[in-house]
């Protein structure tokens, strides 16, 4: 093997362990005879660790870090809710029409109380006494859904959320449609 | 149901205990990658989601850093690649031309790595080294130098062959060397 293939071809992987049994061992025999090859792999190495000591390690911020751990909470809430809503749509197809109906007015202002509060928390924080700042992605969903409420128009009767609520299960539309 | 993921309270554990120590990892990854903090921000919150929807893919065993690594990275490349945020990497054959003439000098500064490591406060230069360098070498030399992935893990992550990682890890870091080392001549820590 001649310096340049040695340099080109096997230095990275043989300094990273990458190499295999045969190529090791075409690499070490070719190191023993060559002075040169070895001071480059004594160099590519110091590199490696100098790379490895020396680049910056950035802590998280602690609200980045908040808002993360409280967005994880959401997605524990709201799976809880969703497994919840399984175990009473199987009691419910028993008796269908009077409890679905009775579940549906239980469920929507519960639903929308949820968006509130999921809302306060996003606004104000929940943990900590980091102040409270402004999260682009969720200002941006809160501003659709705040645009969504002010000129949505339904197309079915809608006295109150549980007339909504209703309708959506007389068209039997998935729960994720409805309940949050 | 029979979850992988076991109950949402089991996943929320085992996603604390085995994904969140590696956040400041990722953060650090997705500022190198975003390049200013509130994209870095949000391309982290996306990852670390991400991550938590689908854990129950995620085989325990496996390196965990790896996995939410290729999550990023694939967040990165579909959703801020295309913004004029990034700088575009050098064309491969401009780059290529470089390296070849790096290369070509017998002896590029005649360097002493012993020296330069030996000397405190080289964190600067080997953040301004690792910024010159096209993105493609820098997250390969990254990946397997600071994460200490395996070609095969990068090549996971990069979502590139292991012998792309291979050449990108090889002329990356011989570009590093040559930088790094003209860095230390010119602090006078060693002689070209």
């Amino acid at each position: 093997m001649d310096c340049k293939t040695y340099i080109d071809k096997y230095l990275s992987a043989h300094v990273d362990g990458e190499l295999s049994a045969g190529e090791l061992r075409e690499a070490e025999e070719h190191l023993a005879g060559c002075d040169k090859c070895r001071a480059r792999f004594a160099e590519e190495r110091a590199v490696k660790t100098l790379l490895r000591e020396r680049a910056e390690l950035r802590r998280t911020p602690p609200m980045v870090r908040g808002s993360i751990l409280a967005a994880l909470d959401a997605i524990d809430s709201a799976d809880a809710k969703q497994a919840a809503g399984r175990g009473m749509d199987r009691s419910a197809s028993a008796d269908r029409g009077g409890l679905s109906m009775r579940r549906a007015r239980v469920w929507a202002p519960i639903a929308i109380a949820a968006v509130a509060v999921f809302a306060f928390v996003i606004l104000h924080g929940v943990r900590g006494p980091t102040p409270a700042q402004a999260i682009p992605p969720f200002d941006l969903a809160i501003n659709n859904y705040a645009q969504f409420v002010e000129h949505f128009e339904p197309n079915v009767k809608a006295n109150s959320p549980a007339d909504l609520s209703d309708t959506y299960m007389e068209h039997e539309l998935p729960g994720f449609v409805w309940d949050f | 149901m029979a979850d992988k993921s076991g109950t949402g309270a089991d996943r929320r554990k085992r996603f604390e205990d085995e994904a969140l120590p590696h956040l400041d990892a990722l953060y650090t990854m997705a500022i190198r990658l975003a390049r200013n903090p509130d994209d870095a921000n949000d391309l982290l919150q996306e990852t670390v989601l991400r991550a938590y929807r689908f854990f129950h893919q995620f085989e325990s065993g496996t390196n965990c850093r790896a996995w939410m690594l290729t999550i990023l990275f694939n967040n990165f490349r579909n959703g801020y690649r295309k913004s004029s945020r990034e700088q575009p990497a050098s064309s491969p054959e401009e780059f290529e031309r470089k390296v070849e003439n790096e290369s070509l000098r017998t002896d590029p500064v005649g360097s002493n790595p012993e020296a330069m490591l030996s000397v405190q406060g080289m964190e600067g230069e080997v953040e301004t080294a690792l910024a010159s360098l096209p993105a493609d070498f820098r997250d390969a030399i990254l990946l397997v130098d600071v994460e200490e992935l395996s070609y095969q893990e990068v090549s996971g992550v990069l979502n590139v062959p292991i012998g792309t990682i291979k050449s990108r890890v090889s002329r990356g870091r011989a570009l590093l060397r040559d930088t790094l080392a003209n860095f230390a001549k010119e602090r006078g820590i060693i002689r070209s």
